[in-house]
């Protein structure tokens, strides 16, 4: 019989990366929660949000951290994770990459959660223009997607010299869910990362006047779709 | 290459590639044949002159001739407000809607009835309707348009005449 760490073989190291994907994962979802702990209390008829806070806010603060920051870093946590047990354990130069996406999406999710509290981004998690916020709203979500890239160029780094050391093997299942999901999410980022870059950011800094709206929101839902699809089998599969 | 496929999943995919053909074909066959569109499709207008640009430089009821439907009903949304706020119809009648947004992205969705369309600020949403229930129908945006996008409302009151 397989002892407990003999069966659970992922790198001390490589767990910690995973780990601090979880734990932003988990706050997000702790302060994501109370957000619609107090959307229900307000919707009630009970309760004023004090401070002047406003609805509005709140919901923007549910919809970006449990839509959008929850799900990324769960998904790319748990695919490092799956990745390292699966194929072995990460390269110091993949675990490099790894760590640096992880910071870039932490400093945009914390860039975008500031002009949420100072009430300069109350757009709500589709940010459908010509609702506007503030640029470091559109900054902080461009870092997010960019740092998601980067992590998940460990996942295809991984992939590759796995197939290079095992040539003409069928590559572990996990390794593979984990590759074609990167890929899938890299695709569909595409649309809301060229929408808030070449659209919303420029437009939201004064250097253009308008923005097309109706191609905004398709580039927006091109993302929205599959990354729907994606956080659904996500849940599925993280279930098995 | 020896590549192997389970049967099991020969039949999913299989499975798959079929359901989606079949659903790709039906969207196809619902816009070419059947000539299904969106509410806004391809009429477009100068959003910062939707207060002088027919029909939206008159908003409400205007009855037509020579056309397919009996009347015209024209808003105009911003925010947070329908114009008009308050409009009657006569029951049975045949009519097209007609909606447009001077600012911001807005909804249109008349409780009780199948009228639900996006308002997006360059484009004019159309829907066209006959009201044979008498009774008042109430106009909510639902779509998300700022601070006071909850009290965005309007009415619609069909009534005998
Ligand atoms: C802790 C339990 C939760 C409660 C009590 C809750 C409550 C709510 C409520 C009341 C709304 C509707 C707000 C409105 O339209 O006025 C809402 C919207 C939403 N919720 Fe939740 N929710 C919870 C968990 C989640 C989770 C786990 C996710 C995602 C993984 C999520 C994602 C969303 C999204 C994306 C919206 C739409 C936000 C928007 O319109 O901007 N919620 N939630
Ligand atoms: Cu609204």
């Amino acid at each position: 019989m397989n002892s407990v760490s003999e069966k659970i073989k992922v790198d001390r190291r490589d767990g910690k990366l995973g780990m601090a994907h979880f734990y932003v994962a988990f706050i997000a979802l702790a302060v994501g929660g109370m957000a619609g702990l107090l959307q229900v209390l307000v919707r009630s008829g009970k309760f004023q949000l004090p401070a002047g806070i406003g609805y509005y806010q709140i919901l923007t603060v549910h919809g970006v951290v449990l839509g959008l920051v929850l799900t990324t870093f769960f998904i790319i946590g748990f695919q490092i994770v799956a990745v390292s047990r699966t194929s072995g354990t990460l390269t110091n130069k993949q675990r490099l990459a790894g760590w640096t996406g992880f910071w870039i999406m932490t400093a945009g999710t914390i860039m975008a959660a500031v002009m949420i509290l100072l009430n300069e981004a109350s757009v709500l998690y589709t940010f459908y223009a010509p609702l506007q916020a503030h640029a470091l709203y559109y900054l902080g979500l461009t870092l997010v997607i960019v740092g998601s890239w980067v992590d998940g160029s460990v996942i295809i780094m991984a992939y590759a010299a796995w197939r290079k050391k095992n040539p003409g093997k069928p590559s572990p299942l996990l390794t593979f869910m984990s590759l074609v999901n990167t890929l899938m999410w890299i695709i569909a980022t595409i649309g809301v990362a060229s929408t808030v870059l070449f659209q919303l950011l420029p437009w939201s800094l004064g250097l253009v006047e308008t923005v097309d709206v109706a191609i905004s929101r398709t580039l927006f839902w091109y993302f929205g779709h599959p990354w729907f699809i994606s956080g659904c089998c996500q849940l599925i599969w993280h279930g098995m | 290459m020896n590549m192997h496929i389970h049967k099991f999943e020969k039949i999913w995919l299989i499975f798959g590639v079929a359901t989606l053909l079949v659903f790709l074909s039906v969207v196809g066959v619902s816009a070419f044949y059947l000539g299904n569109q969106p509410p806004s499709c391809l009429a477009t207008i100068n959003p910062e002159k939707v207060d002088t640009t027919a029909p939206f430089d008159q908003p409400g009821l205007k009855k037509v001739k020579g056309k397919e439907w009996d009347y015209e009903l024209v808003f105009v949304a911003s925010a947070f407000q329908y114009n008009p706020g308050e409009v009657e119809v006569p029951l049975g009648a045949k009519v097209k809607v007609l909606a447009t947004t001077k600012d911001v992205v807005h909804g249109f969705s008349v409780a009780g009835t199948n009228i639900n369309m996006m308002l997006e600020p360059g484009y004019i949403s159309e829907f066209t309707t006959t009201f044979d229930k008498t009774g008042e129908f109430l106009i909510l945006c639902n779509e998300y348009c700022g601070a006071g996008h909850h009290m965005m409302t309007s009415k619609i009151k069909v009534v005998e005449k």
